[in-house]
């Protein structure tokens, strides 16, 4: 288990899988994989709830990869603390443990690791949630400066071994 | 005065239930004039959508009805088609297919019990809120949800909608090792189950007692799972194929999901169902853990589903661990010729029987398909606890008294609407 992790979120289902697709362009690239063995994993994760909270266990930075709607520009980025996303009061069911209140389940449980940093991407408003062949223009044109960015905090955190959390 | 009030609520979402479903009660006098529990998602059509497929294709799509207990779904389609096509499953597929069931009882009984139903016999709103005053409680839970997903894992490649299962079996055996580390963590968790057990036993819930029927599987020797006939405790015993004789299902208008009466009558499927037909089954350790609760079965108190659920997880790990203790990898499915005809399945879903029947055309594809799932069958009885339980709590208490306690009693089922179209909105008329 590295101590660093990037877990990619979402479905297969369209632009939802741009989570998913920053973890498969982080393990192709060069840069990701010139780190340190050991340091760092990159994996698409099971839907959240117990799954994403035993997939984060014991690492000390965990790096999650979301895409977002929230009328900003499409293929905007925005790298946001945990802790700003939790909600302990959004609703859940047996089938939808959403990721706000996995993270406010795993902070109240202090099962978080001390660093944990969400990236989200803007995806269209128009966006639809189909089997497609890649993901929307705006959403592939996002992506290297994303990944950039993840793998900014890996090395920055890799330097600082310290908390790095916005 | 408040006697002649006339009181109506309206519960438009209901929590930590899965699906949409709604509940409106409507007293007059100081009596219920009207209480109707809605399902209103939108039928999902997968009887039709299986229409016209080739049977090797069901296990993959019935697993898609339900993100929970896709287990079970696949489960009751390969048994049914293989009793059409006349295949055997070996005792290894049999018993490899106990454990991955069991995988399914222990993820989904960990989550309703201390995520779903707990909060609202300690008064929280949500698991997260309840998890900061219990959190070794909660850690409990999510420790063996973590060990049911690993076991579906084991064989499924993947917790939700696995892929492992196929008419005759399995793709694949696990490799040895994988089972021996599997088989550590499920010796490990017997403690977790055995509190799990007393503290559910504990909680203060309501002591509703109730006349209701019980319907489950019954099997010659072991807790019912996998396989059994039909028993109930008026006197049910049915082979599974003569299910369509005795349970009729109807529609209604509020519901998307069909209703589901034994001879007429309402009835209860699921974990407390189970128990209270099958507690002479339960294998030692598991016996002795509920004796040394204090709470005796059969139990006409429903909230004791929660302890049933519990116990479940108990008898569940101690299976697996029998099952897999010697544990060598053998072939994982067998094959034969397809043949046309009816065949039935019958396996008993966390939240009870779940019986399907596909009619196969000469071509070896489906031309019919009925499935019956444990929720639509709990929907008459859930309308009947509704109206005794919140009759007994008093129908004077408060508007946001009666709804927490409507929604405490529908929780208390563990309904998957989903699944049963094929939450809760109540709404309270006083008059």
């Amino acid at each position: 288990m590295t101590p660093v992790r990037v877990l990619g979120l979402g479905s297969p289902f369209g632009d939802d899988r741009a989570g998913w697709i920053a973890v498969e362009s982080l393990l192709r690239s060069e840069a990701f994989r010139a780190l340190p063995e050991g340091l760092a994993s990159a994996e698409v994760c099971d839907p959240v709830g117990n799954n994403l909270l035993d997939a984060m266990r014991g690492a000390s930075l965990a790096i999650l990869i979301d895409a977002a709607q929230s009328e900003a520009a499409p293929g905007t980025i925005r790298r946001l603390d945990a802790e700003r996303i939790e909600n302990g009061y959004e609703p859940y069911s047996s089938h939808g443990f959403g990721l706000s209140a996995t993270l406010a389940l795993g902070r109240a449980l202090n099962d978080l690791p001390p660093n944990v940093i969400i990236f989200l991407i803007e995806i269209p408003a128009t966006a639809e949630f189909e089997p497609a062949d890649g993901p929307s223009a705006p959403v592939a044109e996002a992506m290297p400066g994303l990944i950039a960015a993840v793998l900014s905090d890996i090395r920055r955190w890799a330097k600082s071994g310290r908390s790095i959390t916005a | 005065m408040n006697e002649r009030r006339e009181i109506k609520i309206n519960v438009p979402v209901l929590a930590r239930v899965e699906g949409e479903g709604a509940l409106d009660l409507h007293i007059r006098d100081g009596r219920i004039e009207n209480l109707k529990f809605h399902i209103g998602e939108p039928p999902r059509l997968f009887e039709k959508f299986l229409e016209g497929r080739e049977a090797f294709e069901v296990p993959d799509m019935v697993a898609r009805i339900c993100g929970i207990c896709p287990v079970a779904y696949q489960m009751s389609a390969v048994q049914a088609l293989e009793s059409l096509f006349g295949w055997q499953p070996t005792p290894w597929i049999e018993a490899m297919r106990r454990v991955m069931y069991c995988g399914e009882w222990i993820s989904s009984h960990s989550l309703h019990i201390h995520l779903l139903a707990a909060p609202d016999f300690f008064g929280f709103t949500s698991a997260p809120e309840m998890a900061r005053d219990y959190p070794d409680e909660v850690r409990r839970g999510l420790r063996l949800q973590s060990l049911g997903n690993e076991l579906i894992r084991l064989f499924g490649a993947r917790s939700v909608h696995p892929v492992g299962v196929r008419v005759g079996g399995f793709h694949a055996a696990p490799p040895k090792e994988r089972v021996k580390t599997l088989l550590d963590r499920l010796r490990a968790a017997l403690p977790d189950a055995e509190s799990l057990v007393a503290w559910t036993a504990s909680v203060d819930v309501p002591q509703d007692r109730e006349d209701f029927v019980s319907v489950a599987l019954r099997h010659s020797s072991e807790y019912p799972l996998y396989s059994g006939r039909i028993v109930s405790d008026t006197g049910l015993d049915s082979p599974v194929e003569r299910y369509e004789d005795h349970f009729k299902e109807h529609q209604e208008a509020h519901s998307t999901a069909l209703y589901s009466l034994l001879e007429g009558r309402p009835y209860l499927v699921g974990p407390l169902a189970r128990l209270n037909l099958n507690w002479d089954r339960l294998p030692e350790p598991v016996r002795t853990t509920l004796a040394k609760a204090g709470i005796p079965f059969p139990s006409r108190n429903v909230f004791h589903s929660m302890l049933a659920r519990a116990v479940e997880i108990h008898l569940a790990i101690a299976e697996a661990i029998r099952l897999l203790e010697n544990f060598e990898p053998e072939a994982p499915f067998v094959a034969g010729e397809h043949r046309a005809g009816t065949g039935f399945g019958c396996t008993e879903a966390p939240r009870g029987l779940l019986w399907h029947r596909y009619d196969v055309g000469e071509d070896g594809k489906i031309l019919k398909a009925r499935i019956v799932p444990p929720t639509s069958q709990n929907q008459a009885r859930i309308a009947e606890n509704l109206h005794r339980s919140i009759e007994a709590f008093g129908l004077d208490r408060s508007d946001d008294e009666l709804r927490l306690h409507g929604e405490k009693v529908i929780r208390n089922y563990d309904p998957c609407i989903s699944c049963a179209t094929h939450f809760l909105k109540l709404k309270v008329i006083r008059e």
